[in-house]
């Protein structure tokens, strides 16, 4: 699938070599529709530390979705490379993209894309679900079930563990999609505008959660914000423009 | 482990899902329904032909017959092993009347035929009334096995008269309803007026039927009283003709006999008919689907017809023959046609009295030898191909070749031999030619039904666009995800077909039934057994073709589902999530 074609590294600016738990090297993205080609991201490369809580702001439409799924391998770059612990993700085969889908990211998205069809815990355990063969899982749902049990009453949702997504309100749909992308104890959680949709006061809520998971369990947090004033609050931030990372 | 769970847990909450088994359901029913009820009429007269007439039969054209009839049918026993046996048959036609009813009158096709040598050939044994279930059937029935099955059928009688009139029996003394039953009389005279029309009717054929039966059995019981004197009669006689005894000498007996056989009514064993079950003002049929019949053994019968090279009425005083016999069974086959117009009569009765006995000059002489019309082979083995008969039928045309060489006035004219397909042929050509015409049909409803099948999945799929995408997201592959489209119409094809075949099954086998509702609710008759020959629809399920229709169904739900799967297992995952 991949149909990129790598830049020659003989350039005298070299990137430097990846370090730390995940990895943008140069990273570029094209979409095209028909003769018309809009270039969003022109060159992003930057290192995530395990441990820290980066934030990423900018416009609406500078290219933070795109950056973040990039970085989820939920898309193909252009050009670069994503390197996950120093490895080049592009040379993965779509097996092993799928399975660090699975184990080492957890995503949470702006509009939470939950299952309409399944309860809160059962919406928490389908990341474990995908993970396990049928035969796998019958060996192991109780430990599963306990940990998607533990996550949910540690975001609040104790209760409301039979509900549909459809009985429930926005922060709380949107803790069950915080607590579905960390069942399988993914090593970076990446959040896409996760208040968003959420009036302020619901919003810092939903903020707190992030900000005690990183303190108290070392979760690595890539969150995409368009409020630079939240992002300078929280740890380190960086600033998208014209496709490139700007000085803040 | 996902993608079954999603798969079960999609099912149970989309409306589409049942749509989309209710329209498999009912396409495998329908289907199931047309097939079954195809392939049971190609069977019920491949059934038909072979019971009644054998695997082969032997025909010359023209009315005057085949003669050698028996040297032929040993020479084909002893020189063509395939012939396990064969008999002659003598078809022609005639008018059935009774005693008692004056005004009744029926045309009929009268077959001479040999017992129980014809049980051998065709399936001419099942059937039959009194001698249910007997191997050897025969004209000379002991006339006690004959009034026990009358017994029996008075029981039969009585339980629908108690059936269908117990409000009436009940208001009854015990008396009276012990004299009902001598007769039917009671019930009769106490309650007809009160009745509704169609129970007026009913009670008319029951009290009919029950009246009829009394005196045929009364008639079979003092036969058999006299039976001992008429057989020591009938004894005389016989030693009479094996001496030669001259007519005159032989007056006496013959009058002795007559007088006897008048008293009881009932005749010798090679004046006895067996009738088929469905002759017109024969019968009747109650709701419930029973027979009941009106002529019994026991009772007589006038049979008038024209034997060869006579005519018909009686110009110039000589008289079209009639002749006098006695009913001893019954016949049913379930082939219509047959069963509304033969009457069975001893072979060598009808072959004289048709004309077909050996022709003798004034010296004595044997002009023409005596005759059959037909001779009907069975083909040793069951279930035999087409092309394995013909073969059996080639040796057997090889065979007559040589031997009319040998008996030159055999057969005057030409001699066909035919399988029984081949002579069915006007029936199973069009039939077969229809039969495409139903596949090609369900082809259709089979091509409707992959549509259908993908219109449903394509929809949800498009739905489910976002879903799909957040499953990606979560690391599920693309085939993981197809998975469960695939599953999701493996099983929507399954529970459809399960419960299309579960319709399909009841429907089929209740079919007559069904039809006679429809019949009685909206005056309308599918099925006609003029047009259709046979009495009832065919009401077994072609299991071949079930297995076949419910996996071809498996087939068009996976089909159905393939492509949109497919289209939702290549979609990035932020493409599917990008979906509006
Ligand atoms: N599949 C696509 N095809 C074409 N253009 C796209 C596609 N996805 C994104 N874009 C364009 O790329 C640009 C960046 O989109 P992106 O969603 O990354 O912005 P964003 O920074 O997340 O904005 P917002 O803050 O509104 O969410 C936008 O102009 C968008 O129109
Ligand atoms: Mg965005």
């Amino acid at each position: 699938m991949s149909k990129r074609k790598n830049k020659p590294t003989t350039d005298s600016r070299a990137p430097a070599p990846p370090k730390g738990l995940v990895s943008a090297r140069d990273l570029h993205k094209t979409y095209r529709m028909g003769a018309v080609s809009l270039e969003v991201l022109r060159g992003v490369s930057f290192d995530v530390q395990a441990g820290e809580f980066i934030t990423i702001y900018g416009h609406s439409g500078s290219g933070k979705s795109t950056l973040l799924h990039l970085l989820g391998l939920l898309d193909e770059p252009t050009n670069g490379s994503v390197f996950l612990e120093q490895d080049d993700t592009s040379t993965f085969s779509r097996r092993r993209r799928n399975a660090i889908r699975n184990r080492d990211v957890g995503f949470v998205f702006q509009f939470y894309y939950l299952l309409p069809e399944l309860s809160v815990l059962e919406n928490t355990l389908l990341p474990a679900m995908v993970e396990h063969s049928t035969l796998a899982w019958r060996g192991k749902k109780k430990e599963l079930r306990r940990r998607a049990e533990e996550i949910l009453v540690e975001l609040g949702l104790g209760d409301r563990m039979k509900h549909r997504p459809k009985e429930l309100s926005g922060g709380e749909r949107q803790r069950t999609a915080i607590a579905r992308a960390l069942v399988n104890q993914p090593k970076l959680l990446l959040a896409d505008e996760p208040t968003g949709n959420l009036d302020s006061k619901t919003g810092q809520k939903i903020i707190d959660v992030l900000v005690r998971l990183n303190r108290e369990h070392k979760q690595t947090i890539l969150m995409v914000t368009h409020d630079e004033e939240l992002a300078h609050q929280l740890g380190r931030s960086l600033y998208l423009k014209d496709g490139r990372l700007a000085k803040t | 482990m996902y993608k079954l769970f999603l798969c079960l847990r999609y099912l149970r909450s989309k409306v589409f899902a049942y749509f989309g088994m209710l329209c498999v359901a009912l396409s495998v029913c329908l289907m199931l329904i047309a097939v079954s009820v195809f392939t049971g009429f190609l069977n019920k007269i491949e059934t038909a032909a072979k019971g009644l007439f054998g695997d082969i039969v032997i025909e010359p054209a023209g009315e005057r017959g085949f003669a050698y009839y028996d040297e032929f049918i040993t020479e084909m026993k002893q020189k063509i092993p395939e012939v396990e046996d064969a008999d002659p048959f003598i078809l022609s036609m005639g008018i059935l009347s009774i005693e008692a009813e004056k005004e009744f009158r029926q045309v009929v096709q009268i077959a001479g035929i040999r017992l129980p040598s014809r049980a051998r050939v065709t399936d001419f044994e099942q059937g039959l009334f009194v001698q249910e279930g007997g191997e050897n059937p025969t004209f000379d029935v002991p006339l006690s096995r004959a009034i026990e099955r009358l017994n029996e059928y008075q029981a039969f009688l009585r339980k629908i008269i108690e059936r269908e009139f117990a409000p009436q029996l009940a208001t009854m003394t015990p008396e009276e309803r012990i004299a009902c039953f001598e007769g039917a009389g009671r019930l009769y005279l106490l309650y007809r007026e009160e009745l509704p029309d169609d129970r007026k009717y009913l009670l008319d054929q029951l009290s009919g039927a029950y009246r009829n039966l009394v005196s045929a059995r009364t008639r079979l019981k003092l036969a058999q009283h006299g039976d001992k004197e008429l057989t020591a009669l009938r004894e005389e006689l016989r030693k009479l003709e094996e001496r030669g005894a001259s007519a005159d000498e032989k007056l006496d007996v013959e009058d002795a006999i007559r007088e006897k056989e008048k008293l009881t009514g009932v005749q010798p064993a090679r004046k006895r008919v067996i009738l088929g079950l469905g002759i017109p003002g024969t019968t009747f049929r109650t709701d419930q689907g029973e027979t009941g019949r009106y002529l019994l053994p026991g009772d007589n019968i006038f049979l008038h017809f024209v034997p060869l090279g006579e005519r018909f009425t009686s110009v110039e005083g000589v008289p079209s023959r009639i002749a006098k016999f006695t009913i001893i069974d019954d016949s049913f086959s379930g082939v219509h046609s047959i069963d509304s117009k033969m009457v069975y009569v001893p072979f060598d009765t009808f072959q004289t009295l048709n004309n077909m006995g050996d022709i003798v000059s004034e010296d004595g002489g044997v002009v023409t030898p005596k005759r059959c019309s037909q001779i009907h082979i069975k083909v040793r083995g069951e279930n035999l191909t087409e092309p394995e008969l013909r073969r059996a039928r080639d040796k057997v045309w090889n065979l007559w070749l040589e031997f009319r060489q040998r008996y030159p006035d055999a057969a005057t004219r030409d001699v066909d031999i035919d399988t029984w397909r081949q002579r069915q042929a006007h029936l199973i050509v069009p039939l077969e030619n229809q039969r495409t015409l139903v596949i090609i049909v369900i082809a259709v409803i089979w091509i409707v039904v992959v549509v259908l099948v993908f219109v449903i999945f394509y929809t949800i799929v498009t739905q489910k666009t976002r879903e799909i995408g957040v499953i990606k997201a979560i690391g599920g592959g693309g085939w993981g995800v197809a998975g469960i489209f695939l599953g999701y119409g493996a099983v929507v094809g399954l529970i459809g077909s399960v419960f299309g075949v579960l319709g399909g099954w009841a429907f089929v086998r209740n079919i007559n039934v069904i039809q006679d509702w429809v019949a009685k609710t909206f005056g309308y008759r599918v099925w006609s057994r003029e047009q259709f020959m046979f009495d009832l629809i065919p009401d077994q399920v072609d299991w071949h073709a079930a297995i076949f229709i419910v996996a071809s169904s498996i087939l068009a739900g996976l089909i159905g589902a393939l492509l949109p799967a497919i289209r939702a297992a290549r979609m990035q995952p932020v493409e599917a999530l990008r979906y509006e």
